[in-house]
C-alpha cells in the first residue's frame, strides 16, 4: 500500500545521495517545507553502505529493472503540461563480479582446535607451525576459521561502501557538518597512516611533525629538506613567486630543481600530493597544501573516515532535514515529472501528483529528454575482504594508500584499508576498498594492484592452517610490548609478511558523476551527481551548495541548528512547575535576602 | 511562522548571561561571608565543607578556599571512617576542577596534600590521570610536576618511566616540558649510572634531539634540550685548582661542594682550616680557607675531596695543584658527525642562531682550543643575524675569550708555577663571567674593555693587589666591590664624575696608587682635598 | 566547557507516530505537558542530567524527528545509543503489534547491547483502552526486557521508567570496567572548538622571542 503524501512542497528532492540530502536539509533548515524521496528502501543510493545482508540483496535487486512503466497516458495532465518519464540508466552499475575465495562450513576440513590456535605469544612469523601443536596452547582463544557461513551470519557486524571517501580534517565537508552544527550525528576515526609503496616494500609516509622527527628511514639532512618543502607550499601556496617559473609546467618538475633526495620526492609526489607525473605545478602545489592543512587537527594524518562508512554521513543531513520538518519517504517510486512553460511544475510519484517549487534530482532520477552527456568519469570499483592487513602494524590502522600507475594505460588507484573498529568488518579481518577512473572494467582496472598486494586467489582448505597461524591482526598485549620498545618500527614496514588473502571480493563500476544536463532543461530542475572520484566529498559539498544558491540566492547555506537547550518552547514563558531549578530559586531568594542585610 | 525556529537573540542570551553573572557573583559573596565567619569561629564542619566544595567547582582558583579545606582537614573533629571519606571526596573534587581548569595551581596542589594525607593512596589510579590529562594536553607543566610526584610515590623506576617520556616526545616534540622532564629522569638515571653508560644514553639522545632540530630548526624546545646534553654530567666533585700562599688557601672544584667535604692534608694530617665561599653559600665551586697557623717543614700537601686526594707540588714556597688538560671527551666521533651535519643545517637554513650556537657548543666540546677562531667567527655571525641577542652573544665571547687566554698562559709555562699575572686588555670583554680562575691572579690588566657594566663581577678578583680598568668607559664605581688585597688601581680615561664615589671606594681600600687621569672628575676642585683627607699617603695621578 | 557529569548515555526513543514519544520526552525534561510543544521543530534531542548513587549521568534523549512516519529512520539514528525507550499507545492496538517490527529494526541497526525498555503510554485514558497491562508484560518478558505503563499527560512513572533505564545502563557499564574490558571506544566527534591546547596546526612550535 502506498503512503499518501500532502500533495504541495517548496522542494522536493528525490534521491537520498550525499548532495541531494544536503540540499534537504539546506532547504529545510531556512523553513522550506521539502519532500524527500528515494525509490530505493534504503538511504544514499550510490553513496550507500550496507551490512553483508543488505549488499547481497542489493545485488539482487540489480537485477530487477525499477524503471517506471508508466505511461503519458496514465497521467492526468492539464493543458501545456508535458510529462518526462523519469529513467535510473544514469545510475546503472555494471559488471558485477562477486567472489568466494573460501568454501562452507560443510566443505571444511575437521580441524582440531590444537591446531588453529592463534599464536599470541607474539611469534607470528608465520613459519612456526609444529611449535603451535605444543600443550601449553591449549588454554588459549579458539580461532575459527572463516567461511562462507560464518561471514553470512555475522553479517550485521560489515559495513560495506559502495562509495567509499575520506573526509580532509579541514575540507569542506568537516567544515560544513561542524558549523551547521550536523557533526553531532556523526562520529569518525582518524586515518591512522598513509602508506607508500617504496623499493619494493610498503612504508608508511612520514606526515606529521612528529612523524618527521621519529621517522628512521630518512637522514636528518633529508627531514630538513622534506619540511622545508612542505612548509614553503603551505605557507605561499600556488601564487607565490617561488613557483612563478613554473606555471605551465608539471609539479615533477618543479621538484627536480629543488635538489631533493629520491626518497624525499617520492613522499611528497606519491604520498602527500598523490600526484601523477602529468599533474601540475599548481595542482601539486595546492595538494599538497590542502593535506598539510588538514594535520594535528584530529589525527596523525590529514584525513578522518566516518564510523559504520561513508553511507552515514547523507543520513546525518536527512536527519537534519527531518528535525526542521522535512518529511521522509522511502521505497518511493519517482514516475516522472510535469513541466509546464519549461518549469518544472510537479512530480508524478505513484497516483498523486506533488506540486512543488524546486525538483532536485539525483543522477538515478532523470528524464531522458533534459541530459546532453552522459559524462566520462566513470568509476572502477573493488571491495575485498581479508584476513589481514596489507601493512601489519603493532596496532590496529586505518590506512590510505595511493598507488600510481605502472604502465601509460593505467590509472592511479586509492586504496582504503578499514578495520573492526571502524565497524567495517568483524573482528580478524579487514575491509579493502580500491577505487580508480573506470578504463575498461572494474576487475581489468584494479587488476595490477590486486595481484600487487593481495591473494585473490581461492584458498586451498589445507593451507587454511599455515594462514591462520600467521595470523597476527588480533594484536597481543605482549606483542604491543615487544614493538613499543623497538622505536624503529615508526616509518618502516616490519618484517616481510603474507599477502592478505581475499576471502570475498566485490568488483563493480559505478556510473558517470559528470553527467551534464542540456540548456533546455527547466531552470528549478536540479542535478545531484553520484559518487566522484576524488578522495573526499568536496565535490558533492560544494555542488549542493550551488544548487542551494540558485534556489535561494540570499539565503544562509545551513547556518548553525541551535542546540536544545538555545530554543525557546513555545508557552515557555508560563512554565508548569519547575523541578530542576528549584534549589536554585531558594537560593536566589536566600540572595536577596542576603543583600538587603548587607 | 511554520518551519522557524524560535531560538534565544543575541539581546537575549545578553541579558541572560547578565543575569546569570549577577547570581553568581552574590551567590559568592554569600558562600564568602558563611565560609569566613565558620573559619572565624573555627567551626569546622560539613555544611563548610559543603559551600567550599560548591564554591571551588565553580571558582577553583580562589586558594583561601583550599586553604580553609585543608584547615579542616586538620582540625577537624570527625571520626576516622569520616575523616577518610572525605578525603576521597577530595580526590573527586579536586579532579573534577581539573577538568575546568587543568592549570590551577592550587588544585594540582591541593590534590598532593590530600594524597600526601591518605592513609593508602592508588598511586596506579594516580598515574593514569597523568596519562589521561597528559594526552589531552602534553603541554601542561602542572601536570608533568604531579606525574614527577606520583612516579616518586609509587616507585616507578626512573627507567620505566623514561619509556613514557619517550612516547611523549615522539608524540609531540615542541614540548619544553617533556623535554624538561626527560633531563629530570636522566638526572636520575646518571645518579646511578657509570660514566660508560651515561656517555652511551647521552649518545642517544644527542641523536634524538638532533632529528627534532632538523625537523623544525625554528623549534627552540629541542635546542634548549640539547644544550642541556652538552653540558657536562659528572657525577664526581673533583678539584681543578688549588694554591696555598702563607696562610691563605684557594680552591676550586668542577661543581658546587660543601666543606664538609673538603680537606687539607699537611704530612699526612687533617690541617685546621676555616673556610669562607665568595657569597656566604654552604656550597660553592670556590673556597678561600685561612689557615690557624703558618706551614712549616712541610712534606707533602694533599687535598681530599669527596674521597679523592690530590697532591699539591710547592714551587717558590706556593703549594699548587691544577688540572692541565681541558677534559677528553668520550664521544667525540659522533660530535664531529653533528658538527657536519649542522654545518649542512646552516646552510641550508642561513638564518637559524640555533645551528650557529649548536655548532659553538659542539666546537666547545671536542676541541675548545682548536676550534677557537672558528668560534669566535660563529659568535660574530650571531651578533649579526640575531641581534636582539647581540649582548649576549658579546658576553660568551667574553667568556671564551678569557677561557682561552688563561689556558695560554697557564699551557706554555714549563714550571708549573701559577702565573699571577694576566694581560686582558683591549679584548672587548664585555663581562668577566665569573671565572673562578680569577680569584687567583694578583695583577689583572682589564684595561681598553666595556667592563663598564660588570664591575660587580671584580668580586671574583679576591687576590688582587693591581688591577687596571684603564679606558673602560667606567661611569660610577656605586658597585665597585671591595677587594681587600688592592693596592694599585688605574682607573685612567674612565668617564668618573662622582667624588662621592671616589671617596667612598677610598674608605673601604687600603691604596696606595690611584690613577684617574682623563676622568671628568679630575676637573673638581675638592677632588685632592677630599681624598688627602682620606688616604693622605695615596700617591694620586690625575694629570 | 569543563565536563560536569560523569557518564553521558546515549537514549532512543522509538515507536509508532502518534505514540506521545515526544510528550514523554518532554515530561522527562522539561516536566511539561503541552501538545504545542510537539509542534515545535528543531529540536533533535533533549538533555536532563540525573544523580544516582553520587554519579551525575548526563542523558541525552533521542526524538525520531517524525521520520518514523513512513518507517524511514535512518541508520545513524541508531548508533551509538546505549538505551532505546520503545513506545506503544495503550489505546492503540496497531502501535503494539508494531514494537516487534520496532525491535526487529533496533537488532539490525543498534549495538547488540543496547539496553531496551517497554512502555505502554496514555495509561490515563482508561476508556480507550485496548491493550491490556497484562499484554504489555507479556510481550516485555518475551523480549527479556523491562516493562511500565506510563502517561506523560499526567505524569505517570515517566521519571521512574528513565531512571530504571539509566541505572540498568550504568550497572552493564560498570560492570564491564570492572572486568576491564572497557566498552569499545567510538570515533571521534567533530567539535566547533578545536582542542585549544594541541597544537593547532602543522606548523605548531615552541619558540621565544
Amino acid at each position: 500500500m502506498e503512503d499518501y503524501l500532502p500533495n504541495e512542497y517548496d522542494v522536493v528532492v528525490v534521491g537520498t545521495g550525499m548532495t541531494e540530502s544536503i540540499v534537504a536539509a539546506a532547504a529545510s533548515r531556512i523553513g522550506k517545507k521539502v519532500l524527500h524521496l528515494d525509490s530505493d528502501e534504503y538511504y544514499g543510493g550510490l553513496w550507500a553502505t550496507f551490512n553483508f545482508d543488505g549488499l547481497q540483496k542489493w545485488i539482487e535487486d540489480l537485477k530487477v529493472s525499477k524503471t517506471s512503466t508508466k505511461d503519458v497516458s496514465e497521467v492526468d495532465l492539464e493543458s501545456e503540461e508535458t510529462f518526462l518519464k523519469t529513467s535510473n540508466e544514469y545510475s546503472t552499475v555494471e559488471n558485477i563480479e562477486e567472489t568466494w575465495y573460501i568454501s562452507n562450513d560443510a566443505d571444511l576440513p575437521v580441524v582440531s582446535s590444537k591446531d588453529t590456535q592463534t599464536d599470541s605469544t607474539g611469534d607470528g612469523s608465520g613459519s612456526g607451525d609444529e611449535k603451535s601443536d605444543d600443550d601449553k596452547v591449549e588454554k588459549k582463544e579458539n580461532v575459527k576459521q572463516w567461511s562462507i557461513d560464518r561471514i553470512r551470519k555475522e553479517y550485521r557486524k560489515f559495513n560495506i561502501d559502495l562509495a567509499p571517501k575520506l573526509l580532509f580534517a579541514r575540507g569542506e565537508l568537516v567544515e560544513l557538518l561542524i558549523s551547521s552544527n550536523i557533526a553531532r550525528y556523526a562520529e569518525f576515526r582518524a586515518v591512522s597512516r598513509v602508506a607508500t609503496f617504496m623499493d619494493g616494500k610498503l612504508t608508511q609516509v612520514p606526515c606529521s611533525r612528529a612523524d618527521v622527527f621519529a621517522n628512521k628511514t630518512v637522514s636528518v639532512v633529508e627531514k630538513r629538506m622534506l619540511m622545508q618543502l612542505l612548509t614553503s607550499c603551505m605557507e605561499q601556496g600556488a601564487d607565490s613567486p617561488e613557483f612563478d617559473g613554473f606555471r605551465d609546467k608539471t609539479f615533477l618538475e618543479y621538484l627536480n630543481t629543488k635538489n631533493l633526495t629520491p626518497i624525499v620526492q617520492h613522499y611528497v609526489v606519491q604520498a602527500i600530493a598523490m600526484a601523477t607525473e602529468k599533474t601540475s605545478c599548481r595542482d601539486g602545489v595546492n595538494r599538497t597544501k590542502h593535506f598539510l592543512n588538514s594535520l594535528g587537527r584530529y589525527g596523525n594524518t590529514p584525513f578522518l573516515w566516518p564510523m559504520y562508512g561513508s553511507g552515514e554521513l547523507p543520513q546525518c543531513f536527512c536527519r537534519l532535514c527531518a528535525v526542521f520538518g522535512g518529511v521522509y519517504c522511502l521505497k518511493r517510486q519517482l514516475d516522472g515529472v510535469v513541466i509546464h512553460k519549461n518549469k518544472c511544475k510537479a512530480i508524478i510519484s505513484g497516483k498523486q501528483k506533488i506540486s512543488l517549487e524546486h525538483l532536485v534530482l539525483g543522477q538515478g532520477h532523470l528524464p531522458p529528454e533534459v541530459v546532453t552527456s552522459e559524462g566520462e568519469q566513470r568509476i572502477s570499483r573493488g571491495i575485498f575482504i581479508t584476513d589481514r592487513s596489507i601493512m601489519q602494524g603493532e596496532k590496529e590502522n586505518l590506512t590510505l594508500l595511493y598507488y600510481p600507475p605502472e604502465q601509460p594505460d593505467q590509472e592511479p588507484v586509492t586504496l582504503i584499508e578499514l578495520g573492526p573498529s571502524t565497524n567495517a568488518c568483524p573482528q580478524g579481518l579487514f575491509m579493502v576498498h580500491m577505487t580508480c577512473k573506470r578504463t575498461t572494467n572494474a576487475k581489468e582496472d584494479l587488476a595490477y594492484v590486486v595481484n600487487k598486494f593481495l591473494k585473490a586467489e581461492p584458498l586451498d582448505p589445507l593451507a587454511i592452517r599455515s594462514s591462520i597461524h600467521s595470523h597476527t591482526q588480533t594484536v597481543s598485549p605482549d606483542k604491543r610490548h615487544i614493538q613499543e620498545g623497538d622505536q624503529d618500527n615508526r616509518g618502516e614496514s616490519t618484517e616481510e609478511s603474507p599477502k592478505p588473502q581475499v576471502l570475498w571480493s566485490l568488483y563493480l563500476n559505478l556510473p558517470a558523476s559528470d553527467i551534464k544536463l542540456n540548456e533546455s532543461t527547466p531552470s528549478n530542475l536540479h542535478l545531484c551527481s553520484g559518487p566522484d572520484l576524488e578522495l573526499d566529498f568536496d565535490f558533492a559539498v560544494n555542488q549542493a551548495k550551488s544548487i542551494f544558491e540558485s534556489m535561494y540566492p540570499d539565503k544562509d547555506f545551513l547556518p548553525r541548528a541551535p542546540d536544545p537547550e538555545e530554543i525557546v518552547l513555545e508557552g515557555e514563558e508560563a512554565p508548569g512547575p519547575k523541578f530542576e531549578g528549584d534549589t536554585e530559586a531558594e537560593e536566589k531568594q536566600d540572595v536577596e535576602k542576603a543583600e538587603k542585610e548587607d | 511562522m511554520h518551519g522557524r525556529v524560535k531560538v534565544r537573540t543575541t539581546a537575549e542570551q545578553e541579558a541572560l548571561k547578565k543575569k546569570e553573572r549577577a547570581e553568581k557573583l552574590s551567590r559568592y559573596r554569600i558562600g564568602m561571608s558563611i565560609v569566613f565567619k565558620k573559619r572565624k569561629d573555627k567551626v569546622y564542619d560539613d555544611e563548610l565543607m559543603m559551600v567550599t566544595e560548591r564554591m571551588v567547582l565553580q571558582n577553583p582558583d580562589i586558594y583561601t578556599l583550599w586553604n580553609i579545606r585543608r584547615e579542616a582537614f586538620i582540625n577537624n573533629d570527625w571520626d576516622e571512617k569520616l575523616l577518610e571519606e572525605f578525603y576521597q571526596n577530595e580526590l573527586r573534587l579536586t579532579e573534577n576542577c581539573l577538568k575546568q581548569n587543568p592549570k590551577s595551581y592550587w588544585v594540582w596542589y591541593q590534590r598532593i596534600w590530600i594524597t600526601n594525607h591518605l592513609a593508602e593512596c592508588n598511586w596506579k589510579k594516580e598515574l593514569m590521570l597523568c596519562t589521561k590529562c597528559l594526552n589531552l594536553d602534553d603541554r601542561n607543566f602542572h601536570c608533568w610536576n604531579y606525574r614527577e610526584f606520583v612516579v616518586q610515590k609509587a616507585g616507578i623506576s626512573p627507567e620505566e618511566e623514561f619509556e613514557f617520556a619517550t612516547s611523549k616526545i615522539l608524540n609531540n616534540f615542541s614540548n619544553y616540558s617533556s623535554w624538561h622532564y626527560r633531563s629530570l629522569l636522566l638526572s636520575k638515571m646518571f645518579h646511578n649510572s657509570d660514566q660508560n653508560d651515561i656517555d652511551e644514553k647521552k649518545k642517544q639522545e644527542l641523536d634524538l634531539v638532533m632529528n627534532a632540530t632538523f625537523t623544525d630548526p625554528n623549534d627552540s624546545s629541542a635546542w634548549f634540550y640539547q644544550r642541556w646534553l652538552l653540558n657536562t654530567h659528572e657525577c664526581l666533585a673533583t678539584l681543578s685548582q688549588a694554591l696555598i700562599k702563607s696562610d691563605n688557601v684557594i680552591l676550586f672544584a668542577n661543581k658546587n661542594i660543601s666543606t664538609e667535604s673538603i680537606y687539607l692534608k699537611v704530612n699526612n694530617k687533617n690541617e685546621n682550616v676555616q673556610w669562607k665561599s665568595l657569597q656566604q653559600t654552604k656550597i660553592s665551586k670556590l673556597w678561600f680557607g685561612k689557615l690557624k697557623k703558618q706551614l712549616n717543614e712541610i712534606n707533602n700537601v694533599q687535598i681530599e675531596i669527596e674521597g679523592t686526594f690530590y697532591p699539591l707540588v710547592c714551587i717558590n714556597q706556593k703549594w699548587i695543584y691544577k688540572k692541565r688538560k681541558y677534559k677528553f671527551c668520550s664521544n667525540k666521533d659522533q660530535l664531529l658527525e653533528q658538527l657536519s651535519s649542522y654545518k649542512q643545517l646552516i646552510e641550508m637554513e642561513p638564518n637559524n642562531k640555533w645551528a650557529y650556537l649548536t655548532s659553538i657548543l659542539l666546537m666547545r666540546k671536542i676541541d675548545f682550543i682548536k676550534f677557537y677562531e672558528n668560534i669566535l667567527t660563529n659568535l660574530n655571525v650571531l651578533v649579526n643575524i640575531d641581534s636582539l641577542r647581540s649582548n649576549y652573544y658579546k658576553d660568551l665571547r667574553s667568556k671564551y675569550i678569557i677561557e682561552y687566554k688563561i689556558y695560554e698562559l697557564w699551557n706554555i709555562e714549563e714550571d708549573q708555577e701559577i702565573k699571577t699575572e694576566i694581560d686582558l686588555s683591549g679584548l672587548n670583554l664585555t663581562t668577566l663571567s665569573n671565572n673562578e680562575h680569577f680569584s687567583f691572579f694578583e695583577q689583572i690588566n682589564l684595561s681598553a674593555n666595556y667592563l663598564s657594566d660588570s664591575l660587580h663581577q671584580l668580586f671574583i678578583l679576591q687576590s688582587c693587589t693591581k688591577l687596571s680598568l684603564s679606558s673602560n668607559q667606567v661611569e660610577n664605581l656605586k658597585k665597585f666591590p671591595t677587594l681587600q688585597n688592592l693596592e694599585v688601581l688605574l682607573l685612567r680615561n674612565n668617564k668618573l664624575n662622582n667624588l662621592e664615589e671616589i671617596l667612598q671606594l677610598l674608605t673601604r681600600h687600603k691604596l696606595k696608587l690611584l690613577d684617574l687621569r682623563e676622568n671628568p672628575i679630575c676637573n673638581t676642585k675638592e677632588l685632592q682635598t677630599g681624598i688627602a683627607q682620606i688616604s693622605p699617603d695615596l700617591q694620586l695621578y690625575i694629570e | 566547557m569543563a565536563k560536569t557529569y560523569d557518564y553521558l548515555f546515549k537514549l532512543l526513543l522509538i515507536g509508532d507516530s502518534g505514540v506521545g514519544k515526544t510528550c514523554v520526552l518532554f515530561r522527562f525534561s522539561e516536566d511539561a505537558f503541552n501538545t504545542t510543544f510537539i509542534s515545535t521543530i528543531g529540536i533533535d534531542f533533549k538533555i536532563r542530567t540525573i544523580e544516582l548513587d553520587g554519579k551525575k549521568i548526563k542523558l541525552q534523549i533521542w526524538d525520531t524527528a517524525g521520520q518514523e512516519r513512513f518507517r524511514t529512520i535512518t541508520t545513524a539514528y541508531y548508533r551509538g545509543a546505549m538505551g532505546i525507550m520503545l513506545v506503544y499507545d495503550v489505546t492503540n492496538e496497531k502501535s503494539f503489534e508494531n514494537i516487534k517490527n520496532w525491535i526487529r529494526n533496533i537488532e539490525e541497526n543498534a549495538s547488540a547491547d543496547v539496553e531496551k525498555m517497554l512502555l505502554g503510554n496514555k495509561c490515563e485514558l482508561t476508556e480507550k483502552r485496548q491493550v491490556s497491562k497484562e499484554r504489555g508484560e507479556q510481550l516485555a518478558v518475551e523480549y527479556g526486557i523491562k516493562f511500565m505503563e506510563t502517561s506523560a499527560k499526567s505524569s505517570i512513572n515517566v521519571e521512574e521508567a528513565f531512571y530504571t533505564l539509566a541505572r540498568d545502563i550504568k550497572a552493564k557499564m560498570e560492570k564491564k570496567l570492572e572486568a576491564s574490558n572497557p566498552p569499545k571506544g567510538g570515533g571521534h566527534q567533530l567539535k566547533p572548538s578545536e582542542p585549544q591546547r594541541k597544537p593547532p596546526s602543522w606548523l605548531a612550535r615552541c619558540t621565544i622571542l
